[in-house]
């Protein structure tokens, strides 16, 4: 019994020092300029420290590999630094008709809701843009094989912070705006997607 | 420092029984597992996003289920079923689990099979998701604790529910200091922005006429990110625990009523439970002695 412990003492150890590593560094994320501009000087200095922060490849390595299977490997900063003032959703439509996609469950609509997140962080991303919104139309293409064509649209919401809501009264930004046009590939495979314009 | 050590991680304190801890993972399991079950068909080549486009996400050391479409599929099974097969094996080995038959076996197996889901579904996966699979992993220790004897079994469990809670507070922990580095967490515009962008119109419309009242949006801020930083502190406190573990139930059960998110509410309400629910007096008030003295005035 006494390896056993000595054994669960130094896996206790190794686990906290990885997860303070894991916590410490996923802060470097925030080094973006958007986000970096948006932290106070306590929190700018913090970060600067994350991001100069390196562990050697290795232990690196091995972080990464155990954070996946022990589910730890996002991080733990939740709603961090800051929670944004604006929200973008997608919206599919066709002939000027929404399309609905076929989400049941209250839980799935809460997982593509995370899915719009990954989307909104890479709108400026072509590759990633393109390959998510084609995966997402040749799904719907093949639930709904009368349609030809797909426009995408993203709803912007800007919310008002409580100093504004105070001086003019609680209104909040929305618009709609055509982001792109998808058009189905008829001739060689009925689900696929020949454009994104 | 030998014998701190040891009495820190291996002392048998008091918690809650093994066999709660284990059956309280495996219901949440199933019961995850259930909600999601009639969407199954998001997943996969068929599904909202493809096997390929998931796979940019994830390293080659990441089981998903694609590795079994094509050999099932020689057997005639299609993906869709090889999905369900996945998901009823899963919710059978948390029944035995929760039963208490070959629970080793059966946790391991649990575990993979989220694994797998999680990497599986990488764009959808949140929170909930991953403090699951990291629950299953714990649940899988606690099931290796019925290896030893029972005198060493305390002991082991002992061990578990410490790595838990330490766990726990570097979570909460970073997750308050994270909130401490940006703005809107003290000025009161995080708590604002999350009810107009998390929760429902009648929330919503509930919170408008607290505009005049800043301060209310500030205390609930500063008493996020102070709970969550000094969670370490309080919680290993004997005075201030109790009401630290009510106000952090309180924080998740709000989290999953008002932001809809209810699993990810659920599951850390029972990791609190699991970790520190012996603080909590479960037993139920005396009936036979209110009885009694209704008998008196009577």
């Amino acid at each position: 019994m006494k390896i056993i412990k000595k054994i669960l003492a130094s896996y206790f150890l190794i686990h906290i020092v990885l997860m303070m590593i894991l916590g410490f560094s996923s802060f470097s994320y925030f080094k973006d300029d958007v986000t970096f501009n948006k932290l106070n000087p306590y929190g700018q200095a913090v970060v600067k420290k994350a991001d100069e922060y390196r562990s050697p490849e290795l232990i690196v390595d091995f972080i990464f590999l155990y954070s996946i299977y022990t589910g730890t490997n996002r991080g733990f900063s939740f709603f961090s630094p800051n929670v944004s003032a604006s929200k973008v959703g997608i919206t599919f439509m066709s002939n000027g008709k929404e399309i609905e996609l076929p989400l049941k469950t209250q839980e799935l609509a809460l997982k593509f809701r995370c899915l719009n997140s990954h989307f909104n962080s890479n709108i400026f991303n072509i590759e990633e843009r393109e390959i998510i919104l084609k995966s997402i139309s040749s799904y719907i293409f093949s639930n709904n094989t009368n349609l030809n064509q797909l426009d995408v649209y993203l709803d912007i919401n800007k919310y008002p912070s409580l100093l504004i809501s105070q001086e003019i009264g609680y209104q909040f930004y929305n618009k709609q705006i055509l982001a792109f046009s998808i058009t189905k590939n008829n001739d060689s495979n009925q689900n696929s997607v020949t454009s994104i314009d | 420092m030998k014998k701190i050590v040891n009495r820190f991680l291996f002392e048998n304190t008091k918690t809650i029984k093994v066999d709660i801890a284990i059956k309280i993972i495996a219901a949440f399991g199933i019961l995850k597992t259930l909600i999601i079950l009639p969407d199954l068909k998001f997943i996969g080549e068929f599904g909202l996003i493809k096997s390929a486009v998931n796979a940019r996400h994830i390293s080659w050391y990441q089981p998903v289920f694609n590795w079994f479409f094509e050999p099932f599929n020689y057997l005639g099974i299609s993906e869709n079923m090889t999905l369900l097969l996945f998901e009823i094996l899963f919710i059978i080995s948390l029944c035995c689990v929760f039963f208490n038959y070959k629970r080793i076996v059966f946790a391991l197996i649990s575990w993979f099979i989220h694994f797998t889901f999680i990497n599986s579904t990488y764009l959808f996966s949140y929170g909930a998701d991953y403090f699951t699979t990291f629950m299953l992993f714990v649940n899988l220790m606690f099931c290796l604790t019925y290896l030893a004897n029972s005198a060493n079994q305390k002991l082991l469990f002992s061990f578990v529910i410490r790595f838990l809670q330490v766990h726990l507070c570097i979570v909460y922990f970073y997750a308050g200091l994270g909130k401490a580095l940006g703005i809107n967490w003290f000025d009161g515009n995080a708590v604002w922005y999350v009810i107009n962008g998390f929760t429902s119109s009648s929330t919503i419309e509930s919170a408008i006429p607290l505009i005049n009242y800043p301060i209310v949006f500030k205390i609930i801020c500063w008493g996020t990110i102070a709970l969550e930083l000094l969670y370490p502190i309080l919680i290993f406190t004997k005075k201030t625990r109790k009401v630290t573990l009510y106000l952090v139930l309180l924080m998740h059960l709000s989290i999953g009523v008002f932001m809809e998110f209810y699993t990810f509410g659920l599951i850390m309400i029972l990791i609190n439970i699991i970790a520190y629910g012996h603080y909590i007096n479960w037993s139920l008030p005396k009936l036979k002695k209110r009885s009694v003295l209704k008998t008196d005035i009577a």
